[in-house]
């Protein structure tokens, strides 16, 4: 097989807090290739944010990285300089975070915004730089891009400013997006046109997607592949489609019989007793055990590594017998 | 149909924004943005209605005018067939109650939940100092909280358990009504699933009166047996929920279901047709939706469409090109 373009080796994160150590993240391998959609949900806590700022370098003061590596192409990031390092970055993945107002500037015009990286970076020229934002915000889907270069952030909905944070994070070229609960703060019609957005862009430019969030659907209409995160570390990885139609950890399984879906009416949801651990406090065995249905003693003393099973990998020690009963039942 | 409990009729919210002395003196009109803009309807006895709009189309502003933290621009709210005035009376107070979105916001932090409880059971003289302990107990343990929680702070719980203080709150006085804004959005879906079923449950035990505002549309669905479907101010559609979701009729809520992403394997995300929500204006012309309507006709402009029954059911869209 070709080398990944993005690949993650066995990551571990600590975040320094004042109730002690929090091992965030414990342990994680990711590949996305070229063109990929990739998924990533968990609920809150888990660690899906933090993985994309430990790839990006944008990880809090008070939290770093203990061990693992990653490459984009095959080069090692840790083996570059800083300057380097952040030079290969700003090239090859851009970002779209949550809070579009948060993450815009609010003294400068969206236009400066959206060149900055082709000047700046890039070495254009001024006048390029703007040509490209204008070409960039029509890209993205924003009426009268000319017009708007001047504007400011809080002169846009929430729609169109997701939209100029969406033109910065492609601003470099980038190979691969990685989008941090892109579409939880807007309204369902607006978050549907966000989401067609950056799809149009992976089949036009070929980009590839992270997506981090925690709404399930999202991920089933516009993923390929998807990663359920728990407790730091990834429980389960599929194909969506398999995924969604039959999940081979237990977490996995709860986490979407939980989610209410809109074509179908249930008696009763799923739902998911306990809650997840605390990271700060060292524990043995599954951090799932003490709310999973399928548990036992195995679980309670060994911590499971992913395996594949089927066409996924799962980190349960009783994913095949799960998946026999499953088949069972249905037959 | 049962008992109605609430009605509306007419009713509408409209802020009126600050002035300069300069435009005052100008006689210039201030701003009016009428959030709620003649609102017709009815909640009936042990009915959940689901209320769905994008937001800033007047949902919260609905929920809040009816509790009464707004008091209502005009029109008319009865409760029982007993009209509210401006002022309300204790009873009417406490028969409408709400349960907040944060559960971080809405629970004082330094008041422990014992305290918070008992403040509100002794107020409304609802049971007798000697037995107000046992109430409390009662009420901690309908929500599916531990006994222990009394002596604790908000700041002691996780979210989901602090919206079930939340929800033994509005309890607590017994209310006819209880009005859910936002009630599980900010939490994590395996503890919405929870709280969900929470309401279902006393829904069922209690049989509560409840109306449900969001904009998460699946929880809407699970939740709810009538559904209200708002746009900048207006009621669009309303109707059972099975109907209005197997065969919606106006062209915002066709919109609106498309939108909303599939759990079903295999789904995928189809086209998104542009635009969005436009301004609130002090006066529109027309029918409100004309600008985003894919099927608008030229009488749409000018036609500002009622809220009428389509097949003699209890299914109601406020579209011309329906009926």
């Amino acid at each position: 097989m070709s080398t990944p373009f993005l690949s993650v080796r066995n990551l571990h994160v600590d975040i320094e807090t004042n109730r002690g150590l929090l091992k965030a993240i414990r342990g994680i391998s990711l590949d996305v290739n070229e063109g990929q959609s990739i998924g990533i949900v968990g609920e809150s806590g888990s660690g899906k944010s933090i993985t994309l700022k430990a790839i990006l370098g944008l990880l809090p003061k008070n939290a770093r990285i203990t061990s693992g590596d990653i490459f984009i192409e095959g080069q090692s990031l840790f083996e570059l300089s800083e300057k380097a390092r952040r030079q290969l970055l700003a090239e090859k993945i851009g970002i779209v975070f949550q809070d579009a107002i948060a993450a815009l500037n609010p003294v400068l015009t969206v236009g400066t915004q959206i060149a900055e990286i082709p000047h700046r970076r890039m070495g254009w020229s001024k006048e390029k730089s703007r040509d490209r934002a204008v070409e960039l915000m029509t890209l993205v889907g924003i009426p009268e891009a000319e017009k708007r270069l001047k504007v400011y952030p809080h002169q846009l909905s929430g729609g169109l400013r997701q939209r100029v944070a969406i033109a910065i994070a492609l601003s470099g070229n980038p190979r691969l997006i990685f989008c941090d609960e892109p579409t939880t703060a807007l309204d369902v019609t607006i978050q549907a046109q966000v989401l067609r957005l950056l799809l149009d862009l992976r089949y036009k430019e070929n980009t590839g997607i992270v997506f981090v969030t925690h709404d399930l659907a999202v991920v089933n209409e516009i993923c390929q592949e998807v990663n359920v995160m728990y407790a730091g570390r990834f429980v389960e990885r599929g194909n969506v489609q398999d995924t969604f139609q039959d999940p081979t950890h237990p977490y996995a399984y709860s986490l979407l019989k939980s989610a209410p879906d809109m074509d179908h009416q249930v008696e009763r949801l799923f739902s998911i007793s306990g809650e997840a651990p605390d990271l700060t406090k060292a524990f043995v065995g599954c951090p799932f055990a003490p709310r999973c249905f399928a548990v036992s003693d195995l679980c309670r003393s060994t911590e499971p590594d992913l395996l594949p099973i089927r066409t996924s990998l799962s980190a349960c020690h009783h994913s095949q017998n799960y998946l026999d009963k499953l088949s069972e039942a249905k037959a | 149909m049962s008992e109605v409990i609430l009605s509306a009729t007419g009713l509408s919210k409209h802020f009126v924004g600050r002035q300069s002395l300069v435009s005052k003196l100008r006689g210039k009109e201030p701003l009016t943005i009428p959030a709620v803009d003649g609102v017709d309807f009815e909640i009936h006895a042990g009915e959940t209605i689901g209320l769905v709009g994008e937001s800033g189309c007047g949902k919260s502003t609905l929920g809040r005018t009816l509790v009464g933290l707004y008091p209502a621009t005009a029109g008319e709210l009865s409760l029982y067939g007993e009209s509210i005035g401006q002022e309300r009376t204790l009873e009417q107070r406490r028969s409408v109650q709400m349960i907040f979105q944060d559960p971080f916001a809405s629970l004082n932090p330094r008041m422990s939940v014992g305290d918070m409880l008992k403040e509100i059971l002794l107020f409304h003289k609802l049971v007798s100092k000697e037995k107000v302990d046992e109430r409390c107990k009662e009420l901690l343990s309908l929500v599916g909280l531990p006994l222990s929680a009394l002596q604790s702070f908000p700041r002691q719980f996780s979210g989901g358990q602090r919206q079930r203080i939340g929800i033994a709150r509005a309890l607590a006085l017994e209310p006819k009504i209880l009005i859910a804004d936002e009630a599980v959005s900010a939490l994590d879906v395996s503890v919405q699933a929870s709280i969900v079923n929470l309401l279902v449950d006393l829904k069922r035990d209690l049989g509560l009166t409840m109306l449900f505002i969001s904009h998460n549309i699946a929880v809407i669905r699970q939740i709810s047996d009538q559904i209200v479907v708002m746009y900048l101010g207006r009621i669009v559609e309303t109707g059972p929920t099975e109907q209005v979701f197997a065969d919606p009729q106006h062209p915002y809520t066709k919109l609106l279901l498309s939108s909303v992403p599939k759990m079903t394997p295999g789904s995928k995300l189809g086209e998104a047709p542009d635009g969005e929500l436009p301004k609130m204006q002090a006066h529109f012309q027309g029918c409100r939706f004309q600008s985003r309507c894919p099927i608008a006709v030229e009488s749409c402009l000018t036609l500002d469409p009622e809220l009428l029954q389509i097949r003699g059911s209890h299914h109601r869209v406020a579209c011309q090109l329906v009926h």
